[in-house]
């Protein structure tokens, strides 16, 4: 299958907003255009989710969403096979596309904190219902927020509070359920009922600075829908006051989650234990994608 | 969501192993702090589709594929594939 796949340009992509009927970017467009010509056959599920072959021109060479591994090399071979006997106007836009035409709809990505802190965020039940039981997403920080972690001349045995602001914006945007699938589903301010993060100096030697972490958050929303969170956190970090950068960083969040979510294919609103970690992010493009909800950031 | 995934760490050669869950513990401490970073973390064959080159846009694959006369095998997904999906 690798074989197979090196013979393609491989990508990977949300297609939320290029689905929409009335977004116009050229990706949309594009996508569109092979989207809808797909059919049922093979095991294709419908809906613009799954796997395609296309042209760069947007012709559609063969697509799938099956589970069957057999089925997406088949797909990959018809697409080959389909692609082979195209002619180069059917295989290629008639033009060179404009590398900034994506300027306009890729902003999140613009905000990546290269010089703040970028976590990874990983969410696990601590009883597996069913595959997948973990989801990945990202928290990101502003060069002052990622400062803000710690108090300003940290001393050992200094305890210091993060600041609010910070941990609403974990609580309500990153402390969420999306172990199942992506949780559209956050937690409004008021649904905030303690949101508390504490800083410890636990070592300070030249400009490396050791911190522990030790807090806690209870996020529920009630009426029709119950559903919240309620984890204790604790983390360790080091922090180069010289470069002003975390040269390392845990934490970790535990405790019961409780109802459903939207779109996160939770089934069973009893209350379970739910863990999430956030440990310092690779400098990979797939690590350098933008939190879920990066845009209610308010930045 | 289930299906793509397993096809994907197909992809890459990956031979999921069964993640034993023989974690018991409930309220997060000191003493069983690691214990539940380490059953939270991802094991390494559960990254084995991040190996993947993947372009992180099918715009980006659109001028890389135009440009080399290539096809793209796209994987897309309601919320990105390689992150919150």
């Amino acid at each position: 299958m690798q074989k197979l796949a090196a013979e393609f340009v491989v990508a990977a992509d949300a297609c939320d907003r290029m689905q929409k009927e009335s977004c116009q970017d050229a990706d949309a467009l594009l996508f569109r255009k092979f989207a809808r010509q797909r059919t049922v056959n093979k095991g294709n599920r419908g809906g613009a989710q799954g796997h395609y072959a296309v042209a760069p021109s947007g012709e559609l060479l063969a697509s799938s969403s099956s589970a069957n591994p057999k089925i997406l090399v088949e797909m990959m071979k018809a697409g080959l096979a389909k692609w082979a006997t195209l002619p180069r106007e059917k295989r290629l836009l008639p033009k060179a596309p404009d590398p900034k035409a994506a300027e306009s709809w890729r902003r999140a990505e613009k905000l990546y904190p290269t010089d703040g802190l970028a976590l990874r965020v990983v969410a696990r039940d601590k009883k597996r219902e069913r595959w997948p039981d973990s989801n990945l997403d990202f928290a990101w920080f502003r060069k002052d927020e990622a400062r803000s972690l710690l108090p300003a001349e940290p001393k050992k045995g200094d305890q210091y509070d993060v600041p609010q602001g910070l941990v609403h914006r974990l609580a309500q945007f990153h402390l969420v359920d999306n172990v199942h699938a992506l949780n559209y589903t956050t937690f409004p301010k008021n649904a905030i009922e303690k949101a508390r993060i504490t800083t410890t100096v636990v070592q300070v030697e030249g400009d490396l600075v050791s911190v522990s972490f030790e807090g806690e958050t209870r996020t529920s929303i009630e009426g029709s829908k119950k559903i919240g969170y309620a984890p204790k956190l604790l983390g360790r970090a080091k922090y180069n006051l010289k470069d002003q950068k975390f040269v390392s960083f845990e934490l970790v969040a535990v405790g019961m989650r409780w109802g459903l979510g939207n779109c996160n294919q939770r089934h069973n609103p009893d209350p379970a234990l739910m863990g999430i970690v956030f440990t310092i992010a690779g400098d990979s493009p797939a690590e350098r994608l933008p939190p879920a909800f990066v845009s209610r950031y308010g930045w | 969501m289930t299906s793509l995934r397993s096809l994907i760490l197909i992809l890459a050669f990956a031979l999921p192993a069964a993640a034993a869950d023989e974690f018991q513990e409930g309220k997060l401490t000191d003493a069983n702090y690691a214990k539940w970073r380490d059953h939270v973390l991802p094991r390494n064959w559960e990254l084995s589709y991040r190996k993947i080159p993947w372009r992180s846009s099918y715009w980006e694959a659109v001028i890389e594929a135009q440009e080399a006369d290539k096809p793209i095998l796209l994987w897309s997904m309601n919320g990105h594939p390689l992150c919150n999906t």
